[in-house]
């Protein structure tokens, strides 16, 4: 079975100000503040305006920061679109 | 409310429109104080003591800017000052026995919040009342007459949760209000303080602001 591939709204739909290790995002389209722990920010600035799947988020980051590959790191970020989900900061296509 | 509580009912009135209707500034459930043209917010929940530790310190060489709305610049991010008569309440109404008599009003016994009494800010804190300051620093006092007195640094993330939850408009102003608040803390450090009384909690306020210079 494929895995779900997700979108983000373009990269100019929030604003974010980092706050010592977190990171408060502005999403202008709902008008609400998120408080994000890392990797949810790297999740959306890897998705970009790209639609992506968790396998293909993780190599996106892994081209960028040094992380773990594998299933366990697939999983994380299958856990973490799950919550950007319900936020409404990402979108299952 | 009764007649006689005519004059907290007209506070709270007060109160209430300036939370819905305010749309130029940021409105933060906080006291202010200004000296040396930089500001000290103080924010917590009720009963935490800024209201009686900005009319406190408003006596003692500082300016006090408010007890009640803190006022944030949604473009420079500076503070202005509402210098509005102290609800002083309870025990701490026995703290400004000794300020002039005519800067006190009726004794209001029995109301929803206990006993009342209004203090009018002094000369200086109502001839400054449109000069606005920088803020410097941000403190989250809580008292409680068992605990020890102590500091304790602040997250950001915190801060500004903490923050958007003593504010009356945050959702309101959007996109501003996230700017504005977030450029506040950028700005500040913050620190939560402990106290079991007023003279611990003065000395520690001098002593974090001593520090920043």
């Amino acid at each position: 079975m494929a895995r779900p591939r997700f979108v983000a709204d373009a990269p100019d739909a929030v604003r974010s100000v980092e706050l010592e290790g977190l990171t408060a995002l502005y999403h202008r389209p709902s008008g609400m503040t998120h408080i994000l722990a890392p990797p949810a920010p790297q999740i959306l600035d890897a998705i970009g305006g790209s639609p992506a799947d968790a396998a293909e988020i993780l190599k996106r980051i892994g081209e960028r920061f040094d992380l773990a590959s594998g299933e366990d790191a697939e999983a994380a970020i299958e856990a973490r679109l799950a919550e950007l989900e319900a936020a409404g900061l990402v979108r299952r296509l | 409310m009764s007649l006689a509580h005519g004059l907290l009912a007209a506070e709270m009135g007060m109160n209430l429109q300036m939370a819905l209707g305010q749309k130029r500034f940021l409105l933060l459930h906080a006291a202010t104080v200004e000296r040396d043209g930089r500001a000290l917010l103080m924010t917590g929940e009720s009963g935490a003591g800024k209201s009686t530790l900005a009319a406190l310190l408003g006596e003692r060489g500082w300016r006090l800017m408010g007890d009640e709305f803190a006022l944030l610049d949604l473009e420079g991010g500076l503070l202005h000052p509402f210098p509005r008569l102290i609800s002083l309440k309870n025990q701490a109404i026995a703290l400004f026995d000794h300020v002039e008599p005519e800067r006190l009003g009726p004794l209001l016994r029995g109301t929803p919040k206990g006993t009342i009494r209004h203090l009018r800010p002094n000369k200086q804190a109502v001839e400054a009342m449109t000069e606005p300051a920088r803020p410097a620093l941000i403190l989250f006092p809580r008292y409680g007459r068992k605990l020890e007195p102590a500091v304790r640094p602040v997250g950001a993330a915190e801060v500004f949760v903490r923050l958007t939850q003593a504010s009356t408009n945050y959702v309101a102003l959007g996109e501003r209000g996230f700017a504005s608040l977030t450029g506040l803390i950028g700005a500040c450090p913050a620190r939560a303080v402990d106290y079991p009384d007023t003279d611990s909690a003065l000395a520690l306020v001098e002593e974090l602001w001593s520090a920043l210079r």
